[in-house]
This record gives C-alpha cells, structure tokens and sequence, in this order.
C-alpha cells in the first residue's frame, strides 16, 4: 500500500487539470492533489509547502513548464516533476530528460496516469 | 503558382498523414472510440475565402488556431460545427459533471483537444524533418466556418486572374461514427513557408533515399 502523496498540478486549462485530478483521485484516494494555473501561482504554492509530485504542462502564458520544472528542480530536488504535454517534439523530451524531469505524453487517460504513478512508488519503495 | 513535384507533393502529404494519423490517435484515446480521417487534400488559393474546401461557408464552427513558426510559419486549425461541440465534450468528460456547467466546459475542454491534436501533428511533423517548430497558445473561437481565416491580402476582382496563388491549404477531415461527430484540421502557410517546407521536403528524401 502506498503513502499518501501529494501532487500539484501545474496547468492553464482547467478542463486538463479537472481531468488528471479525477484519474489521480480515483487511483490513490488518500493523495491530496492541489491545482495551479501558471508558473506564478505554482511557485507561490510550493513556496508554501512541500509536494512529492508536480506535474507540469509545458505551454502556459508566462513561464513555460520546462522553465518552471528547471526551477522547482533547484529549489526542491527531493521532489518529483514530469512534463505532461502535447508536444512530442524530440528536442522538448531531450530538454525534459535533461533536466532530470520525467515526459508524459498528453492526452491524459486514467490507464496512462495510475500506471506513471504506480511505477514511481514502486521504485520508491 | 508554386511548382511541387508529385514526389514532393506526396511527401508533403505523408508528412500530414503521419501528423494528423498521431493526432487521431490521440483523440481515439480521448473519446474510446476509432476516429476516421481522410487523405489530406492539398490546394492553392488566392485567399482563405477561396478555398472551396468548407462545404457550408455560412455554417457557425467552433474552431481552435494555433499559429506555429520555426522554419516555417503557418496557421493550424481544428474545427467542429458547433451544434455537435456539445456532444464532444460530454465525450470527453469522462468524470460526473452536471450539465449547467458542461457549456461552461465547453471552451476549456475544446482548447486542450485543439492543442493536443495540433501539437501531435506538428510535434510528429517536427521530428520526422529534424526540426524544431514553437506552437502559440491556443485561441478558441466562434464563426462563419468562411470567417475562420482573416483575407490578409484583399485582391480584387480584376487582379484576380494574374495575382499568382499564394496560400497552400491542407485539410483532413475526420469522424467519429459512434457519435456522428465530425471536423477538419487546416494548415494554411504562405508561398515563403511552403518554399522552405519544400526545400526541408528536398533535403529530407536525398537523406532517406541516398
């Protein structure tokens, strides 16, 4: 049985976040998942608290994710952060995995979701 | 009129069938359902209200742009009639929502499937020629399915025989049959652009084909 974990969701549409946060809480019940617009609101929240889990959209107004995941690698390296996005481009998934982030292809499905989380709490435990 | 060879027209075609198969994938994953796409049908106009591609110009369209730039600039649009926008949203909630605010739904949920199926057809353009392309945020909107591009170049109806076309049009409808849900994807890029699209085209089959 896993911890409970918490998860901020880092993205503009709110159509992306009601969907992640609903495959999330269906899978791991116990798990907070906190929700951010952008990059400014998302520092803001992880200034205030700690979070295992960000998971980020790379296209936002202001800070695009790999920016803000470069960020929030510095200020918390204990912390995991994935990109999850539309754009398949080679060149984003090379700077993802550069910066130590994990790549999740967009669109979100509850299968894609739990298995992301499942295999990192394996590797975890 | 810019001067494409069968193989490079075929390859430009290609390169969409790979983009916009990908897109299709990703919607099928999004609505459990098998999505239908036609081969894309390529066509040279003088302005966007030419393209005699939109069946019903005065149709009312909910439409999703995304411009791109790279080595090439152009327009990306993903548009739906907006009588079945509705009935593709609520296939794509796949959590309880109450109706009431499904229509509040209607935009965010039709954005982020504007940018998922966009992004997967220039992110699968992108790699296949090597080459980076930067997408915008995506912009939603309601219109005349004839008003979805802007006529940047007014012509007149004198010049219009002599004034070479200078629009390439590539359109890709696709269906959903379980839900009688249809539309089309356009890509819409100036002679410059193509001319560079072309030269990438060039450069790309002597590297497969040597």
């Amino acid at each position: 049985m896993s911890h409970p974990r918490s998860v901020l969701l880092v993205d503009d549409s709110k159509f992306a976040r009601l969907l992640v946060k609903a495959f999330i809480e269906s899978s791991f019940p116990d798990w907070t998942v906190d929700e951010a617009v952008d990059a400014i609101d998302a520092q803001t929240r992880a200034d205030a608290r700690s979070f295992d889990y960000f998971i980020i959209d790379f296209n936002m107004p202001g800070k695009n994710g790999l920016e803000l995941g470069a960020d929030i690698r510095q200020q918390h390296p204990q912390s995991t952060v994935a990109l999850l996005t539309a754009n398949i481009q080679q060149d984003i998934q090379n700077k993802t995995e550069a910066l130590g982030m994990d790549f999740i292809a967009k669109p979100p499905t509850q299968e894609k979701i739990t298995a992301y989380f499942s295999a990192k709490e394996s590797s975890h435990d | 009129m810019i001067d494409l060879s069968d193989l490079e027209r075929d390859t430009i075609t290609e390169l969409i069938n790979i983009g916009v198969g990908r897109a299709a994938a990703s919607l099928s994953e999004m609505v459990d359902q098998s999505v239908e796409l036609t081969v894309p049908s390529i066509s040279f106009v003088q302005r966007f209200s030419d393209a005699n591609l939109i069946a019903a110009p005065t149709e009312v369209v909910s439409a999703v742009t995304q411009s791109f730039n790279g080595p090439f600039n152009g327009d990306a649009l993903l548009v739906f009639p907006e009588k079945r926008s509705l009935e593709l949203v609520r296939r794509l909630l796949k959590v309880d929502v109450p109706l009431d605010s499904l229509s509040d739904l209607e935009q965010e949920a039709l954005m982020e499937v504007g940018n998922i199926i966009l992004n997967a057809c220039l992110g699968s353009i992108s790699n296949v020629l090597g080459h980076p392309i930067n997408c915008s945020m995506p912009v939603f909107r309601k219109c005349q399915s004839r008003d979805l591009m802007p006529d940047i170049y007014p012509v007149s109806r004198q010049d219009a025989e002599t004034t070479a076309p200078f629009l390439l049009i590539l359109h890709v409808q696709f269906m959903l049959r379980e839900d009688d849900i249809d539309g089309y994807v356009l890509f819409v890029m100036d002679l410059d652009s193509i001319q560079t699209l072309k030269q990438m085209v060039q450069r790309y089959l002597a590297h497969t084909l040597s």
